[in-house]
């Protein structure tokens, strides 16, 4: 077991020139960035607007709404997956059928059509601090990342060496207990990179707010390019700000990660 | 303290469990031995239920294991069980291996659960690996934390499945050393599955042997091996003291 995670870290540490995977990730990044102004012909000029400090300031509305939405969904959509997941291995048929039902119904349904169906059956007179469509589409992509990592983490669950639940159950531990302090946590750990997948997955879904009238982040860009006529430089700018927080929910994400003795 | 009677088991049409009858009195130490399939594994893993069996009676100190009514959690904290693969937690440390049983199911305080279990890591000889994560250790040391963590328990009744048989050879004495320890005490008592045969030589009280799900032959160490009764017990013997 030792000499398998040595091996593994080593693997992912270092590529054969050298690099690692985040600087060779980095430089991926840094020439598509490069490549987009110059192959999409974007003029120095169209990026004037963006010298004003009132355009940020109206951009940045759009990635604080993001950031709430996403972090609200992110955080609220982690504990209904592990119940799904948990639900779909029950032994107990109506509960096994109901999460089965909910999570393929979920998943087969296009996430636009979600987003509509939780915003029309809301209340219209919902307390003031939270807009009806903020609210909507949060509820909308948390049920629908729930669902698609329920899945990622049930097969996390079945794949993790049933030796790990007999030693839990061996020692008074109940099902739930073990599950909660000894396959849970493991599970978590070896999904780590798909639930983070689907996480900036759901960042960059916050656009689909724009349908049901948010004015979230490429919303925003829309009217700044509407404006000035320069939808190629002002959407390379949305573009960035979506890499700019992906990128620093990836980095997170890393200092999350387990060290290769805890494997 | 640890009684059989008559225990069938089936898988499909295979009887794993034909009829099995054994009784270990407190503190004795049993040693289960005999070829692979015959059921030993089986047998052990239904003393602490982690496999049903049919038909019989398993009753350990005064619990009946196949009654509905038993309480599973609860029997298993006074039975110990240590596995040929270890089963440690790979994401936990040695300490919190040890220390998450008491504090979850028995509901111990940190410190008392981590005094407990640093005189356990003393006991199998490894006070010094409490902070590192399994991987880090040895085979050999992996099992003693084995051990230390079903000790944690406080358990009445330890029961090893084939606990050195996935272990490098210069590391099996490690292991039986803390076992012999273990069986010295004279409050334990212990179900050892296990083809060592130098260690069931010292410590056994008895050895059995098991053939095609059922218990051929059993008998104290000094007469299991000078003058075993039936044929496929000294056929079996034959074959693993010629090494």
């Amino acid at each position: 077991m030792a000499a398998e995670a040595l091996s593994v870290g080593s693997l992912r540490r270092r590529s054969r020139a050298g690099l690692s995977n985040r600087q060779q990730s980095m430089i991926g990044v840094a020439a598509v960035l490069v490549f987009l102004p110059l192959v999409f012909r974007m003029e120095p000029r169209n990026f004037t607007p963006f010298t004003e400090l009132a355009i940020w300031r109206f951009l940045g509305e759009g990635v604080v709404t993001v950031l709430v939405v996403s972090i609200v969904a992110i955080v609220a959509s982690l504990p209904m997956a592990a119940a799904l997941a948990l639900g779909r291995l029950s032994s107990q048929r109506p509960i096994r059928l109901a999460c089965t039902a909910f999570v393929e119904g979920i998943r087969a349904l296009p996430l636009l059509l979600l987003i509509f169906y939780v915003f029309l059956s809301l209340p219209r007179d919902l307390p003031a601090f939270l807009s009806r469509e903020t609210i909507a589409l949060t509820a909308a992509l948390m049920v629908y990342t729930a669902a698609v990592n329920a899945e990622t983490l049930r097969a996390g669950i079945l794949a993790l060496d049933p030796c790990q639940m007999e030693g839990a159950r061996s020692l008074g531990l109940g099902h739930w207990g073990a599950m909660r302090y000894v396959v849970l946590p493991q599970v978590f750990r070896d999904t780590l990179p798909s639930l983070i997948a689907q996480f900036t997955t759901l960042v960059k879904d916050t656009s689909l707010g724009s349908v049901i009238s948010m004015v979230e982040l490429v919303q925003r860009g829309i009217i700044i390019f509407q404006g000035f006529r320069n939808p190629m430089e002002t959407l390379y700018i949305v573009a960035l700000l979506f890499f700019f927080l992906n990128f620093a929910m990836e980095q997170i994400s890393i200092s999350l990660r387990p060290s290769a003795a805890e494997r | 303290m640890i009684h059989l009677a008559d225990v069938h088991k089936w898988y499909g049409p295979l009887h794993v469990l034909a009829g099995v009858s054994l009784d270990i009195p407190r503190g004795a130490v049993t040693v289960v031995a005999g070829p692979s399939g015959a059921g030993k594994s089986t047998l052990i893993r239904c003393i602490n239920r982690l496999e049903t069996f049919q038909q019989g009676e398993i009753i350990v100190d005064g619990v009946s294991v196949g009654a509905p009514k038993t309480d599973v959690n609860q029997l298993r904290q006074m039975i110990g069980m240590v596995f040929q693969h270890f089963n440690l937690f790979p994401h936990l440390t040695v300490l919190q291996n040890i220390t998450l049983a008491p504090m979850k199911v028995r509901r111990v305080t940190r410190a008392e659960a981590e005094s407990t279990a640093f005189e356990l890591l003393d006991r199998v000889r490894i006070p010094e690996k409490a902070q590192h994560y399994p991987s880090q250790l040895s085979g050999g040391q992996q099992q003693r934390v084995a051990i230390a963590r079903a000790l944690a328990m406080r358990p009445r009744v330890m029961l090893f499945d084939e606990p050195t048989s996935a272990l490098d050879p210069e590391m099996i004495s490690e292991v039986l050393d803390v076992m012999i320890d273990l069986a010295r005490d004279e409050q334990m008592t212990m179900l050892c599955v296990t083809h060592e045969m130098g260690f069931a030589r010292q410590v056994a009280t008895e050895i059995a042997f098991m053939d095609q799900g059922a218990i051929v032959e059993k008998a104290p160490p000094e007469q299991f091996f000078a003058d075993a009764r039936e044929e496929r017990t000294r056929a079996f013997l034959g074959k693993i003291l010629r090494q």
